[in-house]
């Protein structure tokens, strides 16, 4: 009975976390950890390039 | 891309908290040593300058989506697209969004695709993709992201005029970092439904963008400045890449 009880268990959490992987697709990240410091004010500098097209050198 | 290298290793040292991204449209081309390559040495010279993320554009996929793949195994980056699925499946094809933890606040970077990207497959194509509505996409992922980012980029394959409209739709996000077809913009546009700022730097690798955000201890922006910079010949080359493309160069 016991053991009857245990597999139950265990097939309902395969199940789960099978449904739960078909859900979010197999490329969403994992969740990220709580940050490693106190937030601080700063200045995020984002550099950014688009349709570079192959260009490794100055077209012009 | 040496000239590229030049400015990117001149901000890195004076800024410490640099994000590096290209929003999609660096593989497609008929660029000999890059169409020779399949794309390969778009990634390899992208590795070698640290870029943080890109988006796969809708023209990157004229590769198809195998080589496509291929081309993402080599990437030492993240490699984003929020949008597109394996075709018949809810499995996206490239990871949603990339989370960088800067000055104890996490930023992510999500990845969008436009829906033309389906004009783009090569005729004969075997492996499926579909694309989701890129706002929904963008919505839902940002749902996903609840409690795990302090602070949402987007960086974006839509084109200028979609980007607006995602800025209007979708509260939350800070910027929009753009592409497709290449929109010189020479300062950032805030729009102005929730503040959010878009910016887009040109095509071919002939412009760089830099897009500063001053953020408060909440994570909120509080003010931004930005510029496009054209890589004219007052950029020296990085000797290392100049070193290394030239090493291509050679028969």
């Amino acid at each position: 009975m016991r053991r009857t009880l245990l597999r139950a268990i265990v097939l309902l959490v395969a199940a789960a976390l099978l449904l739960s992987a078909c859900g979010s697709g197999s490329q969403t990240p994992a969740p990220t950890a709580t940050p490693t410091q106190s937030p601080q004010a700063f200045d995020l500098v984002i550099l950014h390039t688009n349709d570079v097209r192959g260009f490794t050198e100055p077209c012009g | 891309m040496a000239r590229r290298a030049t400015f990117i290793r001149q901000t890195r040292e004076q800024y410490p908290h640099v994000l590096l991204l290209d929003a999609g449209n660096a593989l497609t081309t008929d660029q000999l040593l890059t169409a020779s390559t399949e794309g390969a040495v778009m990634i390899e010279g992208m590795n070698r300058l640290g870029y943080d993320a890109m988006t796969l554009g809708d023209q990157d996929f004229r590769w198809g989506p195998d080589i496509i793949k291929a081309r993402m195994g080599e990437a030492r980056f993240a490699v984003l697209s929020a949008n597109v699925y394996v075709g018949g499946t809810n499995t996206l094809f490239a990871r949603p969004y990339v989370i960088k933890e800067m000055a104890g606040h996490r930023v992510a970077v999500i990845g969008v695709t436009s829906k033309n990207l389906l004009a783009f497959l090569p005729p004969g194509n075997r492996v499926p993709v579909l694309v989701a509505d890129p706002v929904e996409s963008v919505r839902r992922t940002m749902s996903d992201l609840a409690g795990q980012a302090d602070i949402i980029i987007v960086c974006s394959n839509l084109g200028f005029q979609q980007d607006r409209e995602l800025a209007a739709s979708v509260p939350g996000i800070a910027a929009i970092v753009g592409g497709n077809p290449g929109v010189l913009l020479p300062e950032p546009f805030r729009e102005p439904t929730h503040g959010t700022i878009l910016v887009q730097a040109g095509y071919q690798g002939e412009w760089i963008g830099q897009l500063t955000l001053h953020v408060n201890e909440a994570g909120e922006v509080v003010s931004y400045s930005g510029k496009t910079i054209a890589l004219g010949a007052d950029f020296a080359d990085d000797p290392e890449i100049r070193a290394w493309l030239d090493s291509l160069a050679k028969p």
